[in-house]
């Protein structure tokens, strides 16, 4: 299932209310924000496990994404900036 | 995806691979376009009738190509926060230069010898244009729209080939596009002529 990170109503960062405990079913409340990499679209964290696994390389995540070197580095202009602004917002 | 890549192919190909590709075009159109007497004296500017030497058919798509690299790479440098690599600047613009090649060979078309022929003799203040020849000039117009669909579709791709290298949003590429295009049509004509025609 896919972790919503926004609200549906007015598109605000969703925070974490309850946790639980999925062996005793144990709750824990309270309010925490989501790490911040958690707060990224699902496509943009796949890209950084991908960047991950290919050692940081981006002459690798070219090979393996199939895309020109240009592009995987403009992809990740714009991850660090997103994460730039969500670190700035907090 | 397709329809994207054919305005933008630089997403899938740039830097030294673009490179080779786009030089191995320019070597081609360089070589027909002396048997077809066609040549690329300036940024996107296809022209025939020049009979000159080999090496000047071949220096005038190099020299275009080497003059937006230069250009892109200097304001690529400057504007971009990116790290701008000059190898995907200059494997871009080659590459770019790709829907050009097939230009080289409109050249052999012996109606555009005929009606430049026929134009040349004709008095510019009363052009009577029933001494064309009509199939002369149907060949003439379709050679036109397709010189200037090739041209536009070049145009894209150094627009594109920029844009991407450089990382740069369309306000800060639109400007340093019009403006080398415009240069390069005349710069390197400029050089060619004055340091290799005279």
């Amino acid at each position: 299932m896919k972790l919503p990170i926004s609200c549906p109503s007015c598109q605000n960062k969703l925070q974490v209310k309850t946790l639980q405990c999925g062996n005793c079913q144990t709750k824990v409340e309270g309010d925490f924000k989501l790490p911040l990499l958690a707060a990224l679209p699902e496509d943009t964290q796949q890209f950084i496990i991908e960047f991950v696994k290919n050692s940081g390389s981006l002459k690798e995540m070219s090979k393996a994404l199939s895309l020109s070197y240009p592009t995987v580095r403009n992809r990740l202009d714009e991850i660090i900036n997103n994460l730039k602004t969500i670190e700035n917002e907090k | 995806m397709k329809s994207n890549l054919i305005f933008n192919p630089f997403t899938k190909i740039a830097g030294l691979q673009a490179l080779a590709i786009g030089l191995a075009g320019m070597i081609v159109a360089g070589f027909i376009g002396f048997y077809s007497h066609t040549h690329f004296d300036g940024v996107l500017n296809i022209h025939s009738g020049l009979e000159s030497t080999i090496f000047i058919h071949l220096l005038w798509p190099f020299v275009d190509v080497l003059f937006l690299g230069i250009w892109f790479s200097v304001f690529g440098l400057i504007l971009s926060s990116s790290k701008v690599r000059l190898i995907d600047i200059f494997g871009t613009q080659a590459f770019a230069f790709l829907p050009l090649v097939p230009a080289s060979l409109l050249g052999f078309s012996k109606s555009i010898e005929r009606f430049t022929a026929t134009l040349m003799g004709a008095d510019p203040k009363n052009i009577q244009w029933d001494v064309f020849p009509i199939d002369d000039l149907l060949m003439v117009i379709a050679i036109g729209l397709v010189t200037v669909t090739l041209t536009v579709w070049s145009g894209v791709w150094i627009y594109n080939g920029f844009k991407l290298s450089a990382n740069l949003p369309h306000k800060k590429v639109i400007p340093v596009f019009i403006i080398g295009v415009l240069v390069g049509m005349f710069l390197p004509k400029f050089l060619v002529m004055n340091l290799f025609l005279n």
